[in-house]
């Protein structure tokens, strides 16, 4: 049985980890990264001590502190990490140029082709895991498999700094027993009816018939079919300027104010709509992801099915995106918006 | 001027040493069977015993072994069957009092590396093994641990979650790829990585006995690529133990050499 050729670089943890390759006395000792200057700060990244203790990323920093009291606090450096993703990202170009960057830390590899040049996908895996040590100084999780699905899922079982490589045959047996929330796609809202309706791994989700797929949600019959290990979705290595344009706005303070979240959101609209028009490009979907005070998210999207460009059109859809998201009443830290499908 | 990274304490050695078709392979020959001891501490820096799996380890024997070293090597030492294979419902927990007891020398003496807890294939992934698993779990929690377990069904989220709870090393294992056993693997969950190497042997897998199924020499280019695993897993854990399991012929100590020169080439040890 031979693995599959998709690589997943799975670099969780990438700010605690490139701070501790710089400060050593960090090692062994629970620390975390957390902006000291923001009135509400929150952690942002966190040692695995750290984790170990009970803090986790989102916490308010002053309530981690109180969980932990000799815990260090490191001031984020995001020149530093947006340094190692371009490092992280040009390895992985070193192996193949089928490389998609798939979010902070994360990155897909298809080794497809380059056995002669590197053996065999497991010995391949091993040697880029070596680079981004002796290059970067961290240890991702990695993991091989026949699609981008079933190999981050599997990063997301053999944490931190795990490696798994799987064959075709293993995968359906070995995604199937995981916790449902490993599955890209299930957030905390869909964790939620997944616990009233019993569905606790991914094989509960995988043994649903296509009319109880549907009744889950709009994504249901894909999540089904993720579940069971299928995904198709070609590793993409356009640049992610070009697959989306995406930007932010941190609240501080935090706000529930529909008035401020409206102007803000319409300001993003502004700035990522006049990107699209100067590349003579325009977008089908809008997705709003929220952080709320307590370190939860929540997720909207809205989508046309013509690609628009006018302030005016992304704007109507990225509120319909915004009001999709806006599912609780607590206080908002953070709102992204993303428009993709770019043509 | 930064100091020196310290090398990681990464030993390798063999899963059992009492063998006598290895005189002339890693022992000299004729030198008897007491000699086997003192003469593999000469070679390797730690050994997993795997007599106590067959019988109950005693007290008295476990240090006259400790005596027989000629250098300071430290053990594993593999859990008795009536703990992982035959358990008895009625008698299991006397067996634990009677294996720890057996085993304290080796702990008092600081020598003790790991308890390995092997568990066959046929132990599931079910409501009653997993009860059983933490109840052996806590009843030997005084020493340091190590779970195999030989059926993929195991190598979830939720097991390794409670593995780094508990600071219980998974084994990570090099068998042939065949459909049921431990996926292609490394993880450290605990203070100690620990690596089994039974050997790729398919055709003998199921349909061999214990002695044909582990009968492999792994090349050099397959243990090559275990070496930037072992890099990975040091940068992990504490300590590091690799244990080759295929001891027919003396393939086992031939591989154990094998991988301590591509470690140390690789300036790993």
């Amino acid at each position: 049985m031979s693995s599959g050729t998709i690589l997943h670089v799975n670099a969780i943890g990438i700010m605690a980890g490139l701070e501790e390759g710089f400060n050593r006395s960090l090692r062994g000792r629970p620390f975390v990264v957390a902006n000291l200057d923001a009135p509400r700060s929150v952690v942002l990244d966190l040692s695995p001590q750290a984790h170990r203790e009970g803090l986790r990323r989102g916490m308010v920093l002053s309530f981690a502190r109180n969980l932990c009291r000799d815990v260090a606090v490191m001031a984020p450096r995001p020149e530093l990490y947006i340094a190692a993703e371009e490092r992280l990202w040009r390895i992985g170009l070193e192996y193949t140029p089928t490389v998609e960057r798939a979010g902070r830390g994360h990155l897909f590899i298809d080794l497809c082709g380059t056995s002669r040049l590197f053996g065999a996908p497991e010995d391949a895996a091993q040697k880029l895991r070596r680079d981004i040590k002796e290059e970067i100084g961290l240890s991702p999780s990695i993991a091989l498999s026949t699609n981008k699905t079933v190999s981050k899922v599997a990063t997301r079982v053999f944490r931190p700094a795990g490696f798994v490589a799987l064959s075709p045959n293993e995968e359906s047996g070995l995604i199937r027993m995981q916790p449902v929330g490993l599955l890209p796609g299930v957030g905390p809202v869909l964790l939620g009816r997944f616990g009233l309706l019993d569905i606790d791994e991914i094989g509960d989700l995988a043994d649903l018939s296509e009319c109880e797929a549907h009744a889950i949600g709009p994504r249901g019959p894909e999540l089904v079919t993720r579940a069971r290990g299928v995904d198709t979705s070609p590793v993409d290595p356009e640049p992610p300027e070009r697959r989306a344009v995406s930007g932010e706005v941190v609240f501080e303070p935090d706000t529930a104010d529909p008035e401020v979240l409206r102007l803000r959101l319409e300001g993003l609209v502004t700035e990522l709509g006049f990107t699209l028009r100067k590349e003579g490009r325009g977008a089908k979907r809008a997705s709003v992801e929220l952080g709320y005070t307590d370190g939860m998210r929540s997720f909207g999207a809205a989508r046309i099915a013509r690609v628009v460009a006018r302030d005016d059109e992304l704007a109507s859809m990225a509120k319909t995106a915004l009001e999709a998201a806006r599912k609780r009443r607590v206080r908002i830290r953070r709102l992204e918006l993303r428009l993709s499908e770019i043509e | 001027m930064t100091e020196p990274e310290p090398l990681p304490d990464i030993r390798i050695g063999t899963s059992g040493y009492d063998y006598p078709e290895w005189e002339g392979v890693l022992y000299p020959k004729g030198i008897g069977r007491r000699e086997y001891l003192g003469s593999y501490s000469q070679a390797f820096g730690s050994v997993e015993l795997n007599f106590s799996y067959y019988g109950m380890p005693k007290a008295e024997n476990v240090r006259t072994l400790m005596a027989r070293t000629r250098k300071p090597i430290d053990f594993s030492i593999k859990a008795n069957q009536a703990l992982t294979h035959k358990v008895d419902a009625a008698t299991w927990q006397d067996s634990v009092a009677e294996f720890s007891k057996g085993i304290e020398p080796l702990q008092e003496a600081e020598r003790l590396c790991a308890v390995l807890l092997e568990f066959p294939y046929s132990f599931h992934y079910q409501d009653n093994e997993r009860r059983y698993l933490d109840k052996i779990l806590k009843a030997l929690s005084s020493f340091p641990l190590v779970v195999e377990f030989r059926g993929a069904d195991w190598f979830n989220a939720r097991v390794i979650d409670g593995l780094k709870e508990r600071n219980v090393g998974l084994c990570s294992v090099d068998v042939p790829r065949l459909e049921g056993l431990p996926p292609l693997s490394d993880l450290v969950t605990s203070d100690i990585a620990y690596v089994r190497f039974h050997g790729r042997n398919e055709a003998t897998w199921w349909n061999g006995d214990s002695g044909t199924r582990y009968e492999y020499l792994y090349s050099k280019d397959e243990l090559s690529t275990w070496v930037p695993r072992l890099e990975a897993m040091s940068t992990q854990a504490k300590k590091v133990r690799v244990y080759f399991n295929n001891h027919r012929r003396g393939d086992a100590p031939a591989n154990a050499k094998d991988l301590v020169a591509l470690a140390t080439a690789a300036k790993l040890i």
